[in-house]
C-alpha cells in the first residue's frame, strides 16, 4: 500500500515539474521569438495609428485562426489580463478605484459612457467578445480577416491623444517603461504606437498559434484603451470637459502622476486629494496650475509618510480631507501644500523632503522652480522659532533605526534650504526629517569630547589636549580643557570666555558657531568661535583681523595660554592669570649712570638697573636658552611687564603680542608706552658698543612712539640681557620724557 | 693707503673655520644646518646634560636671524688663536686673510672698503626704501621709521598743532633727510672716515674708561671707544655708520648693519 501511494505520489511530482518546465521553455521561446523578430525592448516605437491601416491579413495560413474558439479564448484572457494590468497606469484605474471617484466622473461628465459603471475591463470583454463572435462566425478565413481589417481600419483613424491624457505618465512615459522593462513585461505594457507591431505578430505564421493568440490579446487590449479614449463615446473629450469644469484641465499633466501613487496608497485619499485641488484650483484660478503639481506631491508625500507611519487607507483618506478646509482657508497657493506637510509633521514627528543633486533639501523641483521650506511652517512647527531672527537649527534625518543629524542657521527670509552632510543622503532620495530649535546649551551639550595634537611639534607646548566640556552660566561659557603636557605638572586647565554672539554661521564652513571673547589678564582680549555641524569634529577659530583662522591647538603652561592657528601655526598667547614675581622675581631696583647710557645722554631722565631677575621655573629658562627669536622676545616683554608692576608702579598694563610693530606694552589709558627687548646673549667683545645701540634704539622707538600716541605722557625703553661676565640676567630702565 | 687696519664684524668668510671648529667638536657635520636643526641639537644637549660653551654662543648668535648663519668675528676669535696677550694678533689674523682669498674672501680691510661698505648701507637700506615710501605717499607713521631720535624731537617744533600740519612736518623733513642722503658717495664717506679716525682714534683709545666710552659722530660715521672689562689698557675701537641701526629689522643689525673693529698695525 505504501508503495502504491509512493508511485501516486511521485507521478504528481513528475507531472508538477513537467508543467513548470513547460511554462519556463514556453516563456523562454515566447522571449526567443520576440528577440528574433526584432520586437525587443529596445524596438522603434510608432507613434502613429495611421499605420493599422496597412495591416492586410491576407495570410490565410493564419486568418484562419480567427475562426477557432481555442484562439480566441487565448487571445480574450490576454487582453483581460493586459487590460487589467494597463488600467492602472491610466485614468480609469482611477476610475474603478472608489465609488466616490466614479461618482465624481459620473456627476462631473457630459453623458458619462456606459462602461463608467461597468468598469472597463468588464466593458471590453464584452466589446472583444462581439469581435470574437464576429469573426469566428465568418464563413471562411478571408472573410474573418475583413472583419479585422475593418476593426483595425476604425482604429487607424483614431488618436492616441487622448490615451495621452487618460493615462497618468503619459504615452511617452509608458513608451520609457517599455524600453526599460524586460522583454516580457515590454510586451505587457506597451503602448499604443506598438500596436501595428503587435498585430503583425499575431498573424505572423512563424510564431505558434498560441504565441500569436497572445499578441493578439495584447493588441486588443491596447486598441480596447484607445477606442474608450478616443472613439466614438468621446471619453477624452468629455474627460477634458470634466477637467475643465474643475479647473483642472491645464494642471492635469502636472498632478495625474500624484494621484496614481496616491490610488496605490489609499483611493479615498487621492479622491480626497482631488477634491483638494479642486478646491484650490476654484481659490486660485489663475495661479493654481503654478502650484498643482507642487501641491499634489507634498499632498503625495504627506500619504506615503502617513502610510509608512502605519495609518490605515481609511485614517489617511481623513486626514487628506482635512486639507480642503485648509484649501478653503487658504490665503495663499502655497498653504495646502504645507498643510500637507504640517499634518505629516504632526502624526509622525517628521515631513519627507527631496533631496537635490547637491544634497540640498527641497519640497519640490520642477523644470521651472524650486519649492523650499518655508518660515511659516517653520513657526508653525518648531517651537520657539521666531522668523525675523537668525535661529540655530538641528535637522535629523530619520532613516530607518538611525538618526542622522546636521546644524544650520536660518538667517532670515520666506525660505530656508539646508544642505545636507554627504552620507546622510544621496541625490534624488526622500528622506523624513524632522526639525528643532538648537539653543546654546543644546549646542554646547551636543559637542563631544575631542582630541587636537601638537601641530608641527611646537616647542614649550602640550603634547595633546582634549577639549573636554562646556558650562553656560549666563553669558559666561567655561571650556574645559584636559592635556598632556610635559612643561607642567597642569592636567587640566579652563579657558573662560563671554558668550557675545549665537547662533553664528558662515557660507564657507557650514554649521552655526557660538562666538566668545577671551580677555587676559594683560588687557589682551581674543574673539573665538566653536563651530559645530552636529556631526564631523567640532572646530575652534580664532578671528585674526576679522577673519575666521582654524584653531589646532590649545596648551596652558600655568602662565601662558597658546592658542595655535592658521596653518603657519600662529600662536596667539594670553596670559589667564597675573604675570607676577611668581615667573620673575626681580632684584632691587637701583639708579644707573654707567657707559651704557653714553649713547642716550641727554635723551632720558631717569636710569635703573635691575641686576638680578631670576627665573623660577625650568620652562622660561629652557625657552631663554633654545627658544626662537620670537620666543626670547615674548619673555622679553614678559619681564618688561613684571618690572612695570613692580617696579615702576605702572598699572592696567597691556602686552601687545611682541611681533606686533608699534607699543611693546602701554598703560590702558596711553599715557605710558615701554619699548622692550631681551639680548639673551651679547657677544663678549662688544656688551657696551650692544648694549648702547640697542637702548639708542628703544630710546628712538619710544620718540616714534610719541609722535604717534598724542596721549603718551612718558616712555620707558627696558632692555634686558644677559651680561656675559657674570651669565646674569639684568635689565637696564630708561625713563624717556616727551621733549 | 691708510694706516688703518679693518675687521668686520659679521663676515661670511668666517663660516669656514667656525663649522670646522664645531666639526672638531663632533656636534656639527659637513653638510648644511638650519636654525631648527641648530635648536634641536641645543636641546637635545640640554637633555643630555651636556653644555658646550661655544655652541651655546653659536646657537644664540643665529637666533636672531635664522637665515644668516652666525658668521661673528667673536666666534672666530674662540675658534682659532687670534688673541695673544688678550689683545688681537694681527699676525695671525692676517694669515687668515691670505688664506680667506684663496676663497676669494677677506678677513681685513681698509678705510676704503669701509667707506663703500657704508655707502651701499646707506643706499639699500636709507636712500632708496626712503625716495619709494615717499613717491607712494607713504604716511608719516611709516616715514618716521627713517629718523634718528634727534628728528623726531624736531617734528614737534615744526609740526604744527593739527593732524594735518604734524603728517606735514614729518614729509618735510623726510624730503630734506633724502636730499641729504642722495648727496652721500663713497669718496664723501672715504674723507669723513679718515677725518674722524684721525681726530679721534687716538683720543678715544685714551678717554675710554670703566665709567664712559668714547663716542664721536661725525657726518656720516661714528666712532666709539670701550675700555675692555677688567683691563686697565686695552681698548676696543668700533667704526659703523652715523645712522640707520634702527632702520634694520629687529635682530638683523649684526648681519646688516656694518660694523668694523679698528686696528692699527
Amino acid at each position: 500500500m505504501r508503495d502504491d501511494e509512493s508511485l501516486v505520489e511521485a507521478a504528481v511530482k513528475m507531472l508538477v515539474l513537467f508543467f513548470i518546465i513547460y511554462l519556463l521553455a514556453s516563456t523562454w521561446y515566447f522571449t526567443f521569438l520576440q528577440y528574433r523578430n526584432g520586437s525587443s525592448a529596445n524596438a522603434t516605437d510608432d507613434m502613429s495609428l495611421a499605420g493599422l491601416a496597412q495591416l492586410s491579413f491576407n495570410d490565410n495560413s493564419t486568418n484562419s485562426q480567427l475562426r477557432d474558439p481555442g484562439f480566441w479564448s487565448i487571445a480574450l484572457a490576454e487582453s483581460g489580463r493586459t487590460t487589467t494590468y494597463m488600467v492602472h497606469d491610466t485614468i480609469f484605474g482611477l476610475i474603478q478605484s472608489s465609488k466616490e471617484y466614479a461618482a465624481l466622473f459620473s456627476e462631473n461628465m457630459d453623458n458619462p459612457p456606459p462602461w463608467l459603471s461597468q468598469g472597463l475591463p468588464l466593458y471590453l470583454a464584452n466589446f472583444f467578445a462581439k469581435l470574437d463572435a464576429e469573426t469566428i462566425g465568418a464563413g471562411n478565413a478571408a472573410a474573418a480577416a475583413r472583419v479585422m481589417k475593418n476593426f483595425t481600419s476604425y482604429v487607424a483613424g483614431l488618436s492616441v491623444a487622448g490615451v495621452d491624457l487618460a493615462s497618468y505618465n503619459g504615452v511617452s512615459a509608458l513608451r520609457q517603461y517599455v524600453s526599460t522593462g524586460s522583454v516580457t513585461e515590454s510586451a505587457a505594457t506597451t503602448f499604443p504606437g506598438q500596436i501595428y507591431k503587435l498585430y503583425s505578430l499575431a498573424f505572423n505564421s512563424s510564431y505558434p498559434e498560441e504565441v500569436r493568440a497572445q499578441f493578439l490579446g495584447k493588441a486588443l487590449a491596447i486598441t480596447g484603451i484607445v477606442i474608450v479614449t478616443a472613439g466614438h463615446g468621446h471619453f477624452s473629450d468629455k474627460f477634458e470637459g470634466m477637467l475643465s469644469r474643475l479647473n483642472l484641465l491645464k494642471a492635469w499633466p502636472k498632478i495625474k502622476a500624484y494621484l496614481k501613487d496616491m490610488v496605490s496608497a489609499s483611493p479615498g485619499a487621492a479622491y480626497q486629494a482631488t477634491v483638494v485641488l479642486e478646491a484650490l484650483a476654484k481659490k486660485f484660478p489663475t495661479t493654481f496650475t503654478d502650484v498643482a503639481g507642487f501641491t499634489s506631491d507634498r499632498i503625495d508625500l504627506m500619504i506615503q509618510s502617513l502610510k509608512d507611519k502605519g495609518l490605515s487607507p481609511d485614517a489617511i483618506k481623513e486626514k487628506v480631507a482635512e486639507l480642503v478646509r485648509a484649501a478653503n482657508d487658504a490665503n495663499g497657493e502655497g498653504d495646502v501644500a504645507e498643510a500637507a506637510d504640517e499634518i505629516s509633521y504632526r502624526e509622525t514627528g517628521t515631513f519627507l523632503a527631496r533631496v537635490t543633486n547637491d544634497l540640498s533639501l527641497t519640497l519640490h523641483e520642477d523644470a521651472a522652480t524650486k519649492r523650499y521650506i518655508r518660515d511659516t511652517f517653520l513657526q508653525k512647527e518648531v517651537p520657539g522659532f521666531v522668523a525675523s531672527d537668525a535661529v540655530a537649527l538641528k535637522i535629523t534625518v530619520h532613516k530607518e533605526n538611525e538618526l542622522m543629524i546636521s546644524y544650520y542657521v536660518y538667517q532670515g527670509g520666506q525660505n530656508f534650504s539646508p544642505t545636507l552632510p554627504a552620507g546622510q543622503a544621496k541625490p534624488g532620495d526622500i528622506v523624513p526629517i524632522s526639525i528643532e530649535l538648537l539653543p546654546l546649551d543644546s549646542f554646547l551639550k551636543g559637542i563631544p569630547s575631542f582630541q587636537l595634537t601638537n601641530p608641527a611639534y611646537l616647542s614649550w607646548v602640550a603634547d595633546s589636549v582634549i577639549v573636554k566640556d562646556f558650562i553656560l552660566t549666563g553669558t559666561t561659557l567655561q571650556i574645559h580643557i584636559l592635556q598632556t603636557n610635559p612643561f607642567t605638572p597642569l592636567r587640566d586647565f579652563n579657558i573662560v570666555g563671554k558668550v557675545e554672539k549665537y547662533p553664528g554661521s558662515s557660507t564657507n564652513y557650514g554649521g552655526a558657531y557660538v562666538q566668545f571673547s577671551i580677555t587676559d589678564h594683560l588687557g589682551r582680549t581674543q574673539t573665538l568661535r566653536l563651530r559645530h555641524d552636529g556631526y564631523d569634529m567640532p572646530e575652534f577659530q580664532l578671528l585674526s583681523r576679522g577673519a575666521p583662522e582654524t584653531v589646532s591647538f590649545f596648551s596652558y603652561d600655568g602662565l601662558r595660554l597658546s592658542i595655535v592657528y592658521t596653518t603657519r601655526n600662529t600662536i596667539a598667547t594670553m596670559y589667564p592669570k597675573a604675570l607676577t614675581e611668581a615667573i620673575y622675581s626681580l632684584g632691587d631696583l637701583h639708579p644707573y649712570s654707567g657707559p651704557y647710557l653714553d649713547f642716550v645722554a641727554g635723551k632720558f631722565t631717569n636710569a635703573f638697573m635691575v641686576d638680578h631677575i631670576e627665573m623660577e621655573r625650568l620652562l622660561e629658562s629652557s625657552m631663554l636658552y633654545h627658544g626662537s627669536t620670537y620666543v626670547v622676545g615674548r619673555l622679553g616683554s614678559e619681564i618688561a611687564f613684571v618690572i612695570a608692576d613692580s617696579k615702576l608702579g605702572l598699572k592696567d598694563v597691556v602686552l601687545e603680542e611682541p611681533s606686533v610693530g608699534g607699543r611693546d606694552l602701554y598703560t590702558r589709558d596711553n599715557t605710558v608706552a615701554i619699548q622692550a627687548r631681551l639680548l639673551a646673549y651679547v657677544n663678549p667683545a662688544k656688551v657696551e658698543a650692544t648694549i648702547q645701540k640697542e637702548l639708542l634704539n628703544l630710546v628712538n622707538k619710544l620718540g616714534q612712539d610719541y609722535d604717534n600716541q598724542p596721549d603718551m605722557k612718558d616712555g620707558f625703553a627696558i632692555l634686558s640681557y644677559v651680561d656675559p661676565a657674570d651669565g646674569m640676567l639684568k635689565s637696564l630702565i630708561v625713563e624717556v620724557p616727551k621733549q | 693707503m691708510s694706516d688703518y687696519v679693518l675687521i668686520k664684524d659679521y663676515n661670511p668668510a668666517y663660516r669656514y673655520w667656525i663649522r670646522a671648529y664645531l666639526k672638531q667638536k663632533k656636534i656639527m657635520g659637513e653638510r648644511e644646518y638650519s636654525w631648527k636643526e641648530a635648536q634641536q641639537i641645543s636641546m637635545d644637549m640640554a637633555a643630555r646634560g651636556v653644555d658646550d660653551v661655544f655652541f651655546r654662543s653659536y646657537f644664540w648668535s643665529w637666533r636672531n636671524h635664522p637665515e644668516h648663519p652666525p658668521d661673528y668675528f667673536d666666534l672666530l676669535r674662540r675658534a682659532l688663536p687670534t688673541y695673544e696677550n688678550e689683545k688681537l694678533n694681527l699676525a695671525a689674523i692676517a694669515q687668515l686673510d691670505k688664506e680667506a682669498r684663496t676663497r676669494n674672501q677677506r678677513i681685513l680691510f681698509t678705510i676704503e672698503d669701509a667707506a663703500e661698505d657704508f655707502y651701499n648701507f646707506y643706499e639699500n637700506f636709507l636712500t632708496k626704501p626712503l625716495a619709494r615710501c615717499l613717491q607712494g605717499g607713504a604716511e608719516g607713521k611709516k616715514l618716521i621709521t627713517y629718523f634718528e631720535y634727534e628728528e623726531l624731537a624736531s617734528i614737534r617744533k615744526r609740526g604744527g598743532p593739527s593732524p594735518e600740519e604734524a603728517e606735514e612736518g614729518r614729509r618735510t623733513i623726510a624730503v630734506e633727510l633724502l636730499q641729504w642722503l642722495r648727496t652721500i658717495t663713497p669718496e664723501k664717506i672715504l674723507d669723513d672716515i679718515a677725518q674722524t679716525l684721525a681726530q679721534h682714534y687716538d683720543k678715544g683709545i685714551a678717554s675710554a674708561n670703566s665709567e664712559h666710552s668714547y663716542i664721536f659722530k661725525s657726518k656720516y660715521v661714528e666712532v666709539s671707544a670701550h675700555r675692555v672689562p677688567g683691563s686697565e689698557k686695552l681698548v676696543t675701537t668700533f667704526l659703523t655708520p652715523a645712522r640707520g641701526y634702527g632702520v634694520v629689522k629687529e635682530g638683523y643689525a649684526g648681519v646688516h648693519f656694518p660694523m668694523y673693529y679698528v686696528q692699527t698695525p
